[in-house]
């Protein structure tokens, strides 16, 4: 504008979406070994992460994962395949993710194997947020589950849901706050009136690392241990519910 | 009596202002703003952004702190609520740019030079009230307005950049593209708006400023305690 039309170019360009070439790539692989509860088992996982900026309001980063492993007694095969992306544009984030197998094996190694789609789209309007996230299910009897939300933040954040599918029909809220800048804390329930359940819980985040308890009043209490380390090569998670279930995985950057 | 010394009152302001029009050139507003920007070390303010896109009015608010000594300067993004919340921090002395993402929760840090040359321009990040010299413009004073705050002058770019990115991306004739700024009574330009015959294709509007209030390093790097990413 006035010099050189310097200082309409500097806001245009904070307002305008220009694709930059900027982009991080990150490739590794995790030798993994636990138990199921029944069996030990034995494996290998890959991922690939591509990073790239999206003007000055966001970035997008593609992700492609898959783990094979195998358990001792009467070899059974453990693991799953995902593709997705997740994209950060100024105060709206989306996210589509292909899979096959166990996509949640990290959290439940046992939780059955699937072939579907799941996706979320959330946009932030000030200190309020809304959005819906679905998953789409073909193994098997189709499912699907779509799951609305809002989400108000002030100290901590409240989440509130309304689960629709054809598995569950539920209700839920989930308060989140902050213990300290390292640490969170957080308090969940949901109702399901399909299946007459109540599923409420804790969680304690902190650096790299999550406990999470809770009760079902269908399937029991269950707990929860999952640790990532920033700086070495280590991750780990247990989970008890009737049965300890666990995993240890070391991991080379390529 | 009371309505005639009103008027006579009101005469001699518009006087003043005619024959302070006369006296002063655009060559001496051009250096009396140039002195003003010369003096400042730090600058805080509130602008409103309101460009033609598409044929979409786009209207972006921003709380802008710079720092000259510091060699930083901090964009805060007001509105639209698409945007708003994220913060951009230009760091000319170590050379990066963040940029807080509320929704992701996340900073991505990544080189000035590569944000620099996104902009096409080699930017002083630092030295943010240079962008609103007057310095080697073409121009005249069009109109002197008497406000509260005292003169203010209009001034009308006689000779625009044909190289400008604002008129090479919004402006489908610019040889009917006219711009005019604003000059308040401290020699700030705090208004521009940007035509092309009668339609508007931008309007800057700095809403409110505040000079030399002593910004430190601190105030300006300070950012959310979230994960960093680095692009």
């Amino acid at each position: 504008m006035l010099k050189n039309g310097k200082i309409l170019v500097v806001f245009i360009g904070l307002v305008c979406i220009v694709l930059l070439p900027s982009a991080v790539v990150q490739a590794e692989a995790r030798f993994i070994v636990g138990y199921t509860g029944d069996d030990w088992f034995a494996g290998i996982q890959g991922e690939h992460r591509s990073r790239s900026l999206m003007g000055f309001i966001g970035y997008q980063e593609d992700v492609v994962s898959g783990l094979v492993a195998l358990t001792n007694q009467a070899p059974k095969p453990l693991g799953y395949v995902q593709a997705g992306r997740e994209v950060f544009l100024g105060n709206i984030k989306y996210s589509v993710e292909a899979y096959g197998g166990n996509p949640d094996f990290h959290t439940d190694l046992l939780a059955g194997n699937r072939l579907g789609i799941r996706g979320e789209y959330k946009q932030q309007t000030g200190k309020q947020a809304y959005g819906i996230a679905g998953e789409l299910n073909l193994l098997g009897k189709p499912t699907l589950k779509l799951v609305p939300y809002l989400e108000w933040r002030s100290t901590g954040v409240l989440k509130a849901h309304l689960e629709a599918g054809t598995e569950s029909i539920a209700v839920g809220l989930d308060y989140g706050f902050a213990l300290s800048p390292q640490a969170q804390a957080g308090v969940f329930a949901a109702y399901d009136f399909k299946n007459k359940a109540l599923d409420y819980g804790a969680r304690l985040t902190f650096a790299g690392g999550t406990l999470t308890g809770a009760v079902n009043t269908e399937t029991g209490m269950s707990l929860g241990l999952a640790w990532k380390g920033a700086e070495c090569p280590f991750a780990a998670g247990i989970r008890w519910q009737q049965k300890v279930q666990w995993y240890a995985s070391y991991t080379w950057k390529m | 009596m009371k309505k005639s010394f009103t008027l006579a009152y009101c005469m001699m302001i518009i006087l003043a202002a005619a024959v302070q029009a006369q006296e002063l050139s655009f060559q001496h507003l051009a250096a009396n703003v140039e002195q003003r920007l010369n003096s400042i070390f730090d600058l805080h303010a509130v602008i409103d952004l309101e460009i033609v896109q598409q044929g979409q009015v786009v209207i972006t608010t921003f709380d802008l702190q710079s720092g000259k000594e510091q060699k930083l300067t901090r964009l805060e993004v007001l509105a639209p609520e698409l945007a708003a919340g994220q913060i951009y921090l230009f760091d000319l002395e170590n050379n990066q740019m963040s940029i807080y993402i509320p929704m992701a929760e996340q900073i991505i840090l990544q080189p000035l030079a590569g944000a620099a040359g996104t902009f096409g321009l080699s930017l002083d990040f630092a030295n943010m009230d240079q962008f609103l010299s007057l310095e080697d413009i073409k121009g005249e004073i069009e109109e002197v307005l008497t406000t509260e705050q005292g003169v203010t002058y209009k001034v009308k770019v006689t000779d625009l950049d044909q190289q400008a990115l604002f008129l090479s991306s919004a402006s489908t004739n610019p040889d009917l593209a006219v711009q005019y700024v604003w000059v308040d009574a401290n020699f700030i330009p705090y208004r521009m708006e940007y035509y092309e015959g009668d339609v508007c294709l931008g309007k800057m509007l700095i809403r409110e400023y505040e000079l030399n209030a002593g910004i430190t390093a601190e105030q300006l790097r300070t950012l959310p305690d979230v994960p960093v990413l680095q692009f």
